[in-house]
């Protein structure tokens, strides 16, 4: 089972919704969908959290009960160099384009990462795991993946308005 | 899948230090190399001079926010201008001016008594008790509100001012201004609504040129001489540096007789004051301009400057600043384009007002004489209406459930962004007080629920339920309750709509 936490933009602290998943192929299609979802700022874009918050918490580091999904933020990348370091790698994995992504700059990608883990991390392992993963990928210093360490991180998903769909992929068989 | 203790087991090969975050060995933040860094960068981020654009203020202000980085070294400060700052400027200011603004910033800043926050007014209490007033006698005739414009709800109050806020480009400038020019002269407001003639004094704190072009065209365009205006209307060019200090301010309102004070903004007066907009510090000017005691009119800014004006109404909570600011009006007057193609259609309706709201009315400005000597007036469409009371009607169950279905379309199309019952209103044509209804019922139905802050506080806005069937699909009974039909099948975060 996979927890998701949902929230409404970045204002808003509480969660919106709480979902458990029964598998990473179920929350890869929920997030596919999500991806698509049009708003005209991005605050006011849905957010995800990949851990499970203690219940009727808000969001902050010392609520977060356990982190469900391996999650990168990755600012500036070569996004189908990743893609392959992930074919490589063969583990149940997605990609997809952050709002401000933009295909056009090929080396400079705005993209997000989340993989499936055998066991839930504790928030104090979600930052060493976090950049392992991001060496696994053969990512550097410097791409972003260090700005978003924290356990209660939350990952903006789906797009502005007028700007093309989200690239969205998966791997690993999911 | 990925084993998480094995990927924990790797020892990592890479400094992972953010970037930002000083490591071992990295230069002392403190150091004087570090502080000139971050002058010098602060200074190639600050809004540059544009000549007549309020260029001097932009210069001084330039200088006082080095000088909260370099303290009180005016060399520093000139330096840091002249390498990052006047590049940018249209056109660069002369080492001088630099030099002399550079030496006022320092002086103000190793002046602690003029750091706002440190400052404590000293108005006289009433009673032996600082800041308490003598207990309320009772028996004593009633005071009636001192109307200044009845029309337009316009009093004085003894610790709040008179808010006219709006997008950018909504008029609240020119609607200060033809207010300031019908106070100075005693000409009705529209033609329609009577004021009390006083003296007038305006702070202009984004350039003074505009406005005295701006009162020179309403005069005209109310048919009176200009010269009508000398000693009954003063006018003066700001710098948010005044704002530090406002004991000239009552030695003036009080040499003029001054009854109605315009202050043109609120957010270019407080760009020197070192306040979060969103804190309850940045309604500080207003506290103190309210203790004035008399009629004072504060233009500002809605928080969301939106694409033209979207014909959205604002309300107290949209004010540029925390609701703080908003709390200290008696009086707010919205103003908003309801149609973004026929920018001189201005809507005026009231946010706020000592007693019983005004009316929301519509104002067409006109032009007529020449581009040298315009002369603009504006002028109320149609009668006096009610555009409140056009919605009296008691509607039938047909019309609730028209309303129903119109705020539930509206509502599942921003999904994804709360909305105010006036943003429902305005983008629907469905009258405020429905909206109030149908979104009560939907939250009753479960399909809706005010947005909550960080706080649990509610924000006031609507934001429907992603398993909210579709509008069609919904009835209201009574007024008060929507039916919920079958449940739909339980899908993983909800319905999200597809983009076509």
């Amino acid at each position: 089972m996979i927890t998701l936490t949902l929230y409404r933009g970045a204002r808003s602290a509480r969660p919106y919704r709480s979902d458990d998943f029964g598998d990473f192929g179920e929350l890869a299609d929920a997030l596919e969908d999500l991806a698509q979802v049009e708003a005209a700022e991005k605050v006011d874009l849905f957010a995800i959290g990949p851990y499970r918050l203690r219940p009727k918490s808000t969001r902050a580091d010392r609520n977060v009960e356990a982190v469900t999904l391996l999650a990168l933020d990755v600012d500036c990348c070569d996004a189908d160099a990743l893609a392959e370091r992930l074919e490589d790698l063969d583990v149940p994995a997605i990609l997809y384009g952050s709002p401000s992504d933009n295909e056009d700059l090929t080396d400079a990608r705005r993209v997000r990462v989340l993989a499936e883990i055998d066991r839930e991390l504790s928030p104090d392992e979600c930052k060493p795991a976090r950049l392992a993963f991001a060496e696994a990928l053969a990512l550097e210093p410097g791409c972003g993946v260090e700005g978003a360490l924290d356990p209660s991180r939350i990952f903006f998903c789906g797009r502005l308005e007028g700007t093309p769909p989200r690239a969205f992929m998966r791997f690993g068989g999911v | 899948m990925i084993n998480a203790d094995a990927l924990l087991a790797e020892p990592l090969t890479h400094n992972w230090e953010a970037p930002g975050k000083a490591a071992a060995g990295a230069t002392d933040p403190r150091s004087a190399e570090a502080v000139s860094a971050r002058a010098l960068a602060l200074a190639q981020r600050l809004p540059p001079s544009v000549e007549g654009h309020g260029g001097d203020a932009a210069l001084f202000h330039a200088a006082c926010e080095l000088a909260t980085v370099l303290g009180e070294d005016s060399a520093a400060i000139a330096g840091a201008l002249t390498a990052g700052f006047n590049p940018r400027c249209a056109p660069p200011w002369p080492p001088e001016k630099i030099s002399r603004e550079a030496a006022r910033a320092a002086q103000r800043e190793g002046d602690p008594a003029r750091k706002w926050g440190r400052r404590r007014e000293a108005f006289a209490p009433a009673s032996g008790v600082h800041g308490v007033s003598g207990e309320v006698d009772w028996t004593a005739p009633e005071e009636p509100i001192e109307w200044y414009c009845r029309g337009l709800a316009i009093a004085p109050s003894e610790r709040k001012i008179t808010l006219i806020g709006g997008d950018p480009g909504a008029g609240k400038g020119p609607l200060a201004d033809y207010l300031g020019a019908c106070f100075a002269t005693g000409a009705p407001v529209f033609g329609v609504y009577p004021v009390r003639r006083c003296n007038v004094g305006l702070l202009d704190f984004e350039g003074l040129r505009l406005t005295k072009r701006r009162v020179r065209s309403h005069m005209r365009g109310l048919g009176l001489p200009i010269e009508m205006l000398q000693g009954s209307f003063f006018a003066r060019d700001a710098d948010p540096c005044c704002v530090a200090d406002l004991g000239w301010l009552r030695e003036w309102i009080d040499e003029k007789r001054i009854e109605v004070l315009i202050i043109d903004s609120y957010l270019s007066a407080m760009a020197e004051i070192d306040a979060d907009p969103n804190s309850p510090d940045y309604a500080i000017l207003a506290r103190e301009l309210g203790k004035l005691g008399i009629v004072v009119i504060v233009v500002a800014h809605a928080r969301k400057p939106t694409k033209g004006s979207r014909g959205e109404r604002p309300s107290l909570g949209d004010i540029a600043g925390s609701f703080a600011l908003g709390g200290m009006a008696a009086t707010g007057i919205a103003v908003w384009k309801p149609d973004e193609d026929d920018p001189l259609l201005t809507r005026i309706g009231c946010m706020r007002a000592p007693e019983d709201p005004f009316a929301t009315i519509e104002v067409r400005w006109r032009k007529s004489g020449d581009d040298e000597a315009p002369a603009w007036a504006p002028k109320l469409e149609g009668e006096v209406k009610n555009i409140d009371a056009d919605a009296e009607e008691r509607a039938s169950d047909e019309t609730i459930a028209r309303h129903l279905r119109a705020v539930v379309k509206h509502l599942r199309q921003n999904i994804a962004v709360p909305q105010s019952a006036n943003a429902i209103a305005n983008a629907t044509g469905v009258h405020n007080r429905y909206v109030g209804t149908v979104c009560a019922a939907l939250a009753r139905a479960g399909w809706a629920h005010h947005e909550a802050d960080a706080s649990g506080r509610s924000s006031g806005k609507y934001v429907l339920d992603h398993e909210c069937p579709e509008a069609e699909c919904l009835t209201m009974h009574g007024g008060e309750s929507v039916e919920r039909p079958r449940p739909a099948p339980a899908t993983k975060l909800g319905n999200f709509r597809r983009p076509t």
